[in-house]
């Protein structure tokens, strides 16, 4: 197929690489309009911003540790493309939504508000027959487990298209200079440079042979598998475990919610950086 | 607009289902075999792994809310 349509004078990759951007840009205002016209001002601001904060600092913590680099992209905040933290926060947001239907059917929905889906409190069916934490760890296992599912195939077509790039599992190959990745090079290798800043020389010493994440699933790091997992189960039961306070004001909400992120991303990154799987 | 506002987020779950599908098809070769992978040789084996994927869900949500175009009844309303 590809060598039929660059023989035609398309060159898929370098379209497909460069509508990645627009593409999710269009996603993310898709997922925060619906949000808006559904849930609110408040809940919107709270789970975006939760969701976009948390993910772009583990991002940027990843980018600067040295583990990949995102090449290519026209908006940045600071080294991690504006698309990527934007991107997680709506597909966890139509995953959320998803897991919802999937799980109480149509009994999901909020007759009076269509898109939006009942608050899971003690007024909702609870699953198991367990309590609401059950009910929330069960739900956030569907959100965790449907987002895997997705990333498994992201991330090789994200190596293959440069969406993003790993730096090599070989000893010494990701001390090549500089320059030398190129967004729409889908010709050879392209070779990384680790950042010397404090951030990469914190983690250093867990890479003391060279090698970074030999494992690797589908040619992708399992820590990466690993990560995505952990990361949206851990933002998906705090989310959801928030709003299921229908008690709380909105502001104490958006105060917790943010708290917990801000707690999670030093935890979350040392815990997911470090190990060398 | 209103199937749209209620069905967004599958709409969009299985659009992005389709796009990861068809950028496997036209994957370059050369670029597929960087991966390393002794399972994905080819950009098909990654279409194929995203309708192994994606599609029960979808097939599942389907089943979920069949006849869910009719008006949902207000549990509100029927105490």
């Amino acid at each position: 197929m590809f060598d039929l349509l660059t023989s035609a004078g398309f060159d898929p990759a370098r379209a497909i690489k460069a509508g990645f951007e627009p593409s999710l840009v269009l996603l993310f205002i898709a997922c925060l309009i619906h949000s808006l016209r559904n849930h609110g001002r408040a809940r919107t601001l709270r789970e975006f911003v939760a969701g976009f904060g948390l993910t772009l600092l583990a991002e940027s913590t990843g980018v600067l540790s040295g583990a990949y680099v995102y090449p290519g992209f026209v908006f940045y905040v600071g080294a991690t493309p504006f698309v990527n933290p934007a991107s997680w926060v709506a597909l966890v947001y139509v995953i959320m939504e998803v897991s919802n239907r999937l799980v109480w059917g149509q009994k999901a929905l909020d007759p009076k508000q269509p898109g939006k889906s009942l608050p899971v409190d003690g007024t909702s069916p609870l699953l198991l027959r367990g309590s609401l934490v059950t009910t929330l760890l069960v739900l956030a296992l569907i959100d965790a487990s449907l987002a895997l599912c997705i990333d498994l195939v992201l991330d090789p077509l994200a190596t293959i298209y440069n969406w993003w790039v790993w730096v090599p599992a070989v000893a010494g190959e990701h001390t090549i200079g500089p320059g030398v990745v190129t967004a729409y090079n889908f010709s050879g290798d392209a070779w990384l440079t680790t950042p010397d800043n404090p951030l990469a020389r914190l983690w250093a010493p867990a890479f003391a042979e060279g090698y970074r994440y030999p494992t690797r699933v589908f040619g992708i790091p399992l820590i990466n598998f690993i990560a995505w997992l952990v990361f949206v189960f851990v933002y998906a039961f705090q989310f959801r475990w928030v709003e299921s306070h229908t008690v709380w004001s909105e502001r104490k909400k958006t105060v917790v919610l943010w708290s917990l992120m801000l707690l999670d991303w030093p935890v979350l990154a040392f815990l997911l950086i470090t190990p060398n799987l | 607009m209103h199937f749209i506002n209620k069905h967004l987020h599958i709409l969009l779950y299985a659009g992005f289902w389709i796009s990861l599908g068809s950028y496997g098809l036209v994957a370059p070769d050369h670029r597929v075999a960087e991966l390393g992978s002794e399972v994905v040789t080819k950009g098909a084996h990654l279409s194929l792994i995203a309708l192994l994927l994606g599609a029960p869900p979808l097939l599942f949500y389907c089943w979920r809310m069949r006849g869910s175009s009719e008006v949902v009844e207000d549990p509100a309303r029927k105490e």
